[in-house]
């Protein structure tokens, strides 16, 4: 039986679900997806991101190219959830359209608080090999209870961030998620845990498609999920690191 | 202390304490260098 007791994800692009859609279609000639297949698509994705993100880096008077960077790669995540069969040519131009709009907000938070976007991308991949290490020695298991608790709490989060944005049409918002007081700083900080233990739900996720033999262009989709959580990682931690910084 | 020591502080235990369960697996998995085993007289 698989150890993978449930078929719940608190990342909305990784539902098992979406693995028995796809196993229902034929595997046919394409292969089983593997992890090697996930790790390889997943570094090329990540050189992608670099790419575009070193562009609007060196040219941060491009804003309107990071808006449109960050429209562009909604709109190309919801393709991806909705049709995971062609992933292979979104999750590239995914990566592509998020690394212009993560390159512009590195770069202001970055002349705000210099060395902020190398300290953030130093604890991101940290934060991702400490957990890869865990995961694989066994030391954190994606367990029914586990991922309840990561969904539940990513689901609060996204509320609250669903309500603040909703409020911040009137003028307004929730004070604690911009704030730099102690307890917006333990709001961000709670927040970069609850993103990080996200990373353990896919790395569940691509464990059980690979010993579930889903079909190959599900390692795109894989990629795809993985590559969400680190951008919100990413971004959270910046936050936390400029409200730190604003302290001094 | 600079803020970003307690940021590296959980990622470097979590990854001692990943790596201390990774060597007692791999201790408790090894067969024993040494087995005694009993002689027959006369063996």
């Amino acid at each position: 039986m698989s150890r993978h007791l449930s078929m719940r994800t608190a990342n909305p692009a990784l539902q098992s679900e979406t693995f028995r859609k796809s196993m229902a279609e034929s595997i046919s000639d394409q292969g089983a997806m593997t992890i090697s297949g996930v790790v390889n698509k997943t570094g090329l994705s990540l050189l992608l991101l670099v790419v575009g993100a070193s562009f609007t880096w060196s040219n941060p008077e491009l804003s309107g190219l990071a808006i449109m960077g960050s429209i562009v790669g909604l709109i190309l995540a919801f393709v991806t959830i909705f049709k995971p069969t062609i992933a292979y040519m979104t999750v590239p131009a995914y990566a592509i359209m998020q690394g212009l709009f993560l390159g512009f907000i590195s770069r202001v938070f970055e002349m705000q608080y210099p060395g902020i976007a190398v300290q953030a991308i130093f604890l991101t991949f940290g934060t991702l090999g400490s957990l890869l290490l865990a995961y694989s020695s066994g030391l954190i298991k994606a367990t029914e209870n586990f991922k309840l608790g990561v969904f539940a709490a990513t689901g609060a989060i996204g509320v609250l961030y669903l309500i603040n944005f909703i409020m911040s049409f009137f003028g307004s918002g929730i004070g604690v998620i911009h704030s730099n007081s102690t307890m917006g700083i333990i709001f961000s900080l709670g927040v970069v845990v609850i993103a990080a233990l996200n990373l353990v739900l896919d790395f569940d996720f691509i464990e059980e498609g690979a010993e579930m033999g889903a079909p190959k262009y599900m390692e795109w989709y894989a990629t795809f999920g993985l590559l969400v959580t680190l951008i919100w990682l990413y971004i959270e931690i910046l936050r936390l690191l400029s409200k730190l910084n604003s302290r001094r | 202390m600079d803020y970003i020591f307690y940021l590296w502080l959980p990622i470097i235990i979590l990854a001692l304490a990943s790596l201390l369960k990774l060597i007692n697996k791999n201790k408790s998995n090894k067969k024993p260098w040494i087995r005694i085993e009993e002689t027959k007289k006369n063996e």
